[in-house]
């Protein structure tokens, strides 16, 4: 069983809208042939209902056990908490570009302040860091459920939040990881609620500023997926109110960079403007594209039953729409960036979401589209059941290797600076934030090499300085792996050493191997004087 | 925008955006057959400038296809018939037909390649 849905996974899971094309063909053929049309709606209604309540509960109980994994699945998870706690500790949020540190990433910089105060609030750990990806996405679900129910009933409410988790299982862990996504997802959500929901209070329009300014400052695309929310305000508020929140959410923005010293906005520009460097992938944009059409297929179902039964749907709806198609726009692009993809649509679906909830009654007089909205939940379901299942098992295994507890008791015991390296498989490093939480310093962050190698940035001379002299007393890497010889996994520079001859030269030139843990060999700094 | 000038700006820009869409299309297609379909426009994509260009002709070309059977649809047609063909005359068929052989399985790419003999 594993077997075949990872099988499926590699396959065909990538394509969801040739495969809701082939279950659409299906169902019509055999319509056709048999003409039951009550039946197959019947049947429909059966497997959206059971598909959407079956997925609602399986996304609950996935992200509360993932919260309670002291183990990451992402190699790009433990950046985050890592470079929070550097924060917290006080040290520079976005290290210039030469630096000796390499750890500095575009994210903006609620994307980690978040993250330190959770740790700083519960006390460091993996767990802390999960708690605020799965926190935010649950209740981006509750949001999602109370932003439909406004315009649906109670059954269709569920029926659409289910179809969400349906899609958010697809992602994998991506709704609720230790990334700035489930934050992006709640802004949007808590955003488009406060605007749907709005009384006719001012109140409401800056709170909804406020949520839309924190989903801005996490990414630079950030305002394209507030872009409906704020046309709802404009449209039911009027000019003043939608200024009023624009200014609030600019202000909540480029807070970080004011209040805190240690976050510098020309770093994080110079960052930002070597990361425009990287080109596109139009592998990735024809995914993107792919999964665009397929997160809008439910809203294109709604909007054609519209058109003949609803002789207002070219109002509010069809500008709402129209807004939404050009917000993915940007985003589908902007997301073929090397090491972006497809999950950048994630915070698309409270909008989606709402979208079709405000045309759902449409389909009461139109049951013959039930079919095609059953085939999306179905492929949602199976392409999710097979991110599902190759998630939880990977984490499973590695929660089976057990060694958070050695590498937080190697930091307890040994004195000097301490640090996680890096082998040949970076997954062996993933519970390197244990020794952040420790030391309060974070020196190498191999997505980041990843990301500034890509840009045409290697390893800058000051930090092959810093390894020279040692400034790291004790390097933790995988058992049996030379250390710093992993290779880049982006298409781009594909295979190419992430550290170059001169710094792995140096480390082997003032390291010594002088022990080994159960999982980890460790060198110590002998500097250039031996 | 009522929907007779959304059918007349997708008339008048279709004569801009098909051609180039179709040779990037072909382009794409003899990159799948014979190069790597993973870094597709190795030369060209790493540069903003042109990665832009090229990825902006690639959406306008879906947002043209959606937008014209979104028309279709506002004239009570499911699939482009004879009110649509009033205006979108073969031009919807036409974009359908590049945006098909764009979204051709890579296995069938791989299979022409090994046939031809041009698969690396």
């Amino acid at each position: 069983m594993l077997h075949a849905l990872e099988t499926f996974r590699v396959d065909v899971a990538g394509r969801p809208l040739l495969l809701w094309i082939a279950f659409a063909l299906l169902t019509a053929s055999a319509r056709a042939w048999r003409g039951s049309h009550r039946a197959a709606e019947r049947l429909s209604l059966a497997a959206i209902s059971l598909g959407s309540a079956v997925a609602l509960v399986a996304y609950i109980i996935v992200s509360l056990w993932y919260a309670t994994v002291p183990y990451y699945f992402d190699s790009a998870e433990p950046t985050i908490p890592s470079v929070a706690w550097v924060f917290h500790a006080g040290g520079p949020l976005y290290h210039t570009l030469d630096s000796a540190e390499r750890y500095a990433h575009i994210y903006g910089p609620y994307a980690f302040i978040t993250h330190a105060w959770a740790l700083s609030g519960f006390g460091p750990g993996i767990l802390a860091s999960k708690a605020v990806g799965v926190v935010a996405a649950l209740t981006t679900l509750l949001l999602i459920v109370i932003t439909c129910r406004r315009h649906t009933r109670t059954a269709v409410t569920v029926g659409i939040s289910g179809g969400a988790a349906v899609f958010f299982l697809a992602f994998r862990n991506y709704s609720f990881w230790t990334r700035p996504d489930p934050l992006q997802l709640l802004s949007t959500a808590l955003c488009l609620a406060l605007a749907v929901w709005n009384p006719g209070s001012i109140g409401f329009d800056i709170l909804a500023g406020a949520a839309a300014g924190f989903g801005w400052d996490l990414r630079f695309t950030g305002p394209l997926y507030t872009l409906v929310p704020f046309a709802l305000i404009g449209r039911r508020r009027g000019v003043g109110p939608l200024l009023a929140a624009a200014v609030v959410a600019l202000l909540v923005t480029a807070a970080p960079f004011a209040l805190y010293p240690n976050v510098s906005w020309g770093n994080y520009l110079a960052w930002i403007r070597s990361s425009g460097r990287t080109g596109l992938l139009l592998a990735t944009l024809r995914q993107n594209i792919e999964w665009t059409l397929f997160l809008c297929l439910p809203l294109l179902l709604v909007s054609f039953v519209s058109v003949e039964t609803d002789p207002d749907a070219s109002g509010e709806w069809r500008t709402l729409a129209g807004l939404l198609l050009l917000a993915t726009c940007g985003i589908v692009v902007a997301a073929s960036k090397p090491g972006a993809g497809p999950y950048h649509l994630l915070p698309f679906v409270p909008v989606v979401a709402y979208l079709f909830a405000r045309r759902a009654s449409a389909l009461r007089r139109h049951a013959e589209r039930l079919p095609q909205l059953a085939g999306w939940i179905l492929v949602a379901a199976a392409v999710g059941a097979a991110q599902q299942a190759e998630f939880v098992t990977t984490v499973h295994e590695r929660a089976q290797i057990a060694d958070a507890g050695e590498i937080a008791e190697f930091a307890r015991t040994h004195a000097g600076a301490i640090e996680m390296g890096y082998g040949s498989n970076e997954s062996s490093s993933l519970e390197r934030p244990l020794v952040v939480f420790h030391s309060g310093r974070y020196f190498l962050d191999q997505p980041a090499i990843r990301e500034h190698q890509l840009q045409g940035m290697d390893i800058p001379p000051a930090t092959i300085a810093a390894v020279s002299r040692c400034r790291v007393n004790l390097w933790l890497v995988p058992r049996g792996e030379r250390p710093f010889s992993g290779r880049n996994s982006y298409a781009a520079a594909l295979g190419q050493p992430l550290y170059s001859e001169a710094f792995r030269s140096v480390f082997l030139q003032t390291h010594r191997l002088v022990e080994s843990t159960t999982h980890f060999d460790v060198w110590r700094c002998v500097g250039t004087g031996e | 925008m009522k929907p007779a000038s959304i059918q007349s700006a997708l008339t008048r820009s279709w004569w801009v955006l098909f051609p180039a869409f179709a040779v990037l299309v072909a382009r794409l297609a003899v990159e799948r057959t014979c190069g790597d379909p993973y870094d597709l426009l190795a030369a060209l994509m790493p540069s903003p400038a042109i990665a832009w260009v090229l990825a902006g002709i690639y959406v306008i070309a879906h947002v043209w296809t959606i937008s014209a059977y979104l028309v279709s649809l506002d004239r009570g047609e499911l699939l482009p018939g004879p009110a649509t063909m009033q205006w979108g005359k073969w031009k919807i068929y036409a974009m359908v037909g590049v945006l098909a052989i764009e979204y051709c399985p890579a296995t069938l790419w791989r299979f022409v390649g090994t046939v031809t003999g041009c698969a690396g």
